[in-house]
């Protein structure tokens, strides 16, 4: 799996989560939110942004 | 449903459409255009998902519905719309004094600087309290309810100002020295307790 699929993968689950916690203004709603949503478009954002190697420069 | 939550909700759909275009490509871009879409996919629509959802989520976190989710609360919630207009909740709440969808924010949270942040904060321990064991019998609130908390409304009202049983107390009010508890009933409980035989 390349790592931008990875990063995709997460950004989709951040999305859905933060759409689905949208409906009701409940604690769950609140919880899924902050521990699931949030931290996932955040590691979306990390794979994405992460420096790629050169190629040819790794165990030079 | 609110701006904000149509707006994340329209965000929501773009960012999936925008990842969907993104990796279907079979390789990652080099063209501008490509790597703009990139950008906005995975960084640029998650980051304003987060400021928007997280204000969402804090608005709703203010809501009547909200605090009354708990179980815990329910007796509290019964206050609310209780016969006898002389308790306070049932008289504020049941004459419009303070806004139905928000009626235990109005009251419960500190009009000071981070007088809201303090209220999430301690709604947060709250939180945890319910996950982690069972709150304290019966619920206290953490410090003596201040008069600030009225008078954010009621100081400079006429009918407040005017009314006979104000008028000599008026300063003791301002600098806390007496409670406006101390004369008005705020038993919270009293809905529950007149059901139970």
């Amino acid at each position: 799996m390349t790592r931008r699929n990875l990063a995709a993968i997460c950004t989709t689950v951040g999305s859905v989560v933060v759409a689905a916690t949208l409906w009701r203004p409940h604690p769950w709603s609140f919880i899924f939110f902050l521990m699931l949503g949030v931290p996932a478009l955040l590691l979306g954002m990390v794979i994405y942004l992460w420096p790629r190697r050169r190629k040819g420069s790794a165990g030079a | 449903m609110s701006v904000t939550a149509i707006s994340l909700l329209l965000l929501v759909f773009v960012s999936l459409a925008a990842i969907w275009v993104v990796a279907r490509r079979p390789q990652r871009g080099s063209s501008p255009t490509a790597i703009l879409l990139g950008f906005l996919a995975f960084v640029g629509f998650p980051a304003v998902m987060i400021v928007l959802g997280t204000t969402h989520q804090l608005e709703q976190a203010k809501s009547t519905d909200f605090c009354l989710s708990c179980h815990e609360m329910t007796p509290y919630g019964k206050s609310l719309v209780f016969e006898d207009l002389d308790l306070l909740p049932a008289g504020h709440f049941q004459n419009n004094r303070i806004p139905r969808d928000r009626a235990c924010y109005s009251c419960h949270t500190s009009y000071t600087m981070f007088g809201g942040v303090q209220a999430k904060m301690k709604g947060a321990q709250h939180l945890l309290r319910h996950f982690t064991r069972d709150p304290s019998e019966p619920i206290a609130l953490y410090d003596p309810f201040m008069n600030r908390e009225c008078l954010h409304c009621h100081d400079g009202a006429r009918s407040f100002e005017d009314s006979f049983g104000h008028d000599g107390v008026l300063a003791e009010l301002r600098d806390e020295s007496i409670s406006c508890l101390d004369c008005h009933e705020n038993d919270h409980l009293a809905a529950t307790r007149e059901e139970t035989p």
